[in-house]
């Protein structure tokens, strides 16, 4: 990512982010709006991560007008560095906790767990008896 | 699953018609002993101590390839029984295994390795209490059974050893 400064690396994230996943028509936000950028930013700092996806996105970057068309082509010359970027976009979009509510999804149960109906206790006092409880 | 939720403008459509109206079938099988199958010392990656890495190293067999076909068109089936509009089939999974057997437990000492209650048929004095006793594979991850032979065995060393440990 040497010859890309950081704000330029921003920029074209996020106008890739809003082609891969642009507003939807019922009010769905938008990826830039989300913790993606940073999160890409950071995949792309890790050093294992890095010449692929910058190279990547090098080639976007020296595309004149960034259209989905234009993802596209990119897309076709190489496919598995493209389906990596969009599987990383999908990954910070819907692991981002405020497009999750957004979107009116469920959200992981942590850090409460899952909601425990009552069961038989019984079933668990020869595995406290060994610990003395 | 098997097919990406596509990018671009009919993201969120496809999203939508797809989020909760999904079932995943996953089908697990039990490979036979093959002795191809096997973890060895790596001629070439060690820890800080200069101790060799385990290697392992595995291949589809064609007994288990046949199973896993077979479950799969199983799936098939029972999604399309069931009314699924579109069935997704994900290649196979290469990463996904559980390591046990080779030390099943048994009765009859010509046939297995430790008795019912993990203690060798040969050293009496010896116990395997892990995933190696397992005379098939479970249906799901092993774990808790393991928990619970360990527990199990532990309790029978436990009240037999003064028999035992002689």
């Amino acid at each position: 990512m040497k010859n890309i400064e950081r704000q330029q690396i921003e920029q074209i994230l996020d106008m890739i982010m809003d082609i891969i996943i642009p507003a939807g028509e019922s009010g769905e936000p938008p990826a830039s709006g989300s913790r993606a950028t940073g999160f890409l930013r950071n995949i792309l700092e890790t050093p294992d991560d890095t010449e692929e996806l910058g190279l990547l996105l090098l080639k976007i970057s020296g595309t004149e007008h960034l259209t989905e068309k234009a993802l596209r082509e990119v897309e076709s010359e190489n496919p598995p560095a493209f389906a990596r970027l969009v599987a990383l976009v999908y990954e910070a979009y819907y692991g981002d906790p405020e497009i999750v509510e957004k979107l009116g999804l469920p959200g992981p149960p942590q850090p409460g767990g899952h909601e425990m109906k009552p069961f038989d206790t019984e079933l668990l006092k020869p595995v406290l008896s060994r610990s003395g409880k | 699953m098997g097919k990406p939720v596509p990018w671009g403008r009919d993201h969120h459509r496809e999203f939508s018609r797809r989020i909760g109206k999904q079932a995943t079938l996953l089908i697990l099988v039990d490979d036979l002993p093959e002795q191809e199958n096997r973890v060895v010392l790596d001629s070439d990656l060690t820890d800080s101590n200069g101790i060799p890495a385990p290697k392992l190293i595995y291949r589809y067999s064609e007994n288990t390839k046949k199973m896993l076909d077979f479950g799969v068109e199983r799936a098939v089936e029972l999604m399309k029984a069931a009314g699924a509009e579109e069935v997704l089939i994900n290649p196979r999974i290469r990463e996904v295994f559980h390591l046990i057997g080779t030390a099943r437990m048994g009765l009859n000492r010509e046939t297995s390795v430790v008795s019912q209650w993990g203690q060798s048929h040969d050293i009496s004095n010896l116990f395997i209490i892990d995933g190696s006793i397992f005379v098939t594979g479970g249906a799901a991850n092993p774990t808790s059974t393991i928990q619970a032979l360990a527990l199990r065995i532990a309790d029978h060393i436990d009240r037999n050893r003064r028999n035992i440990l002689k």
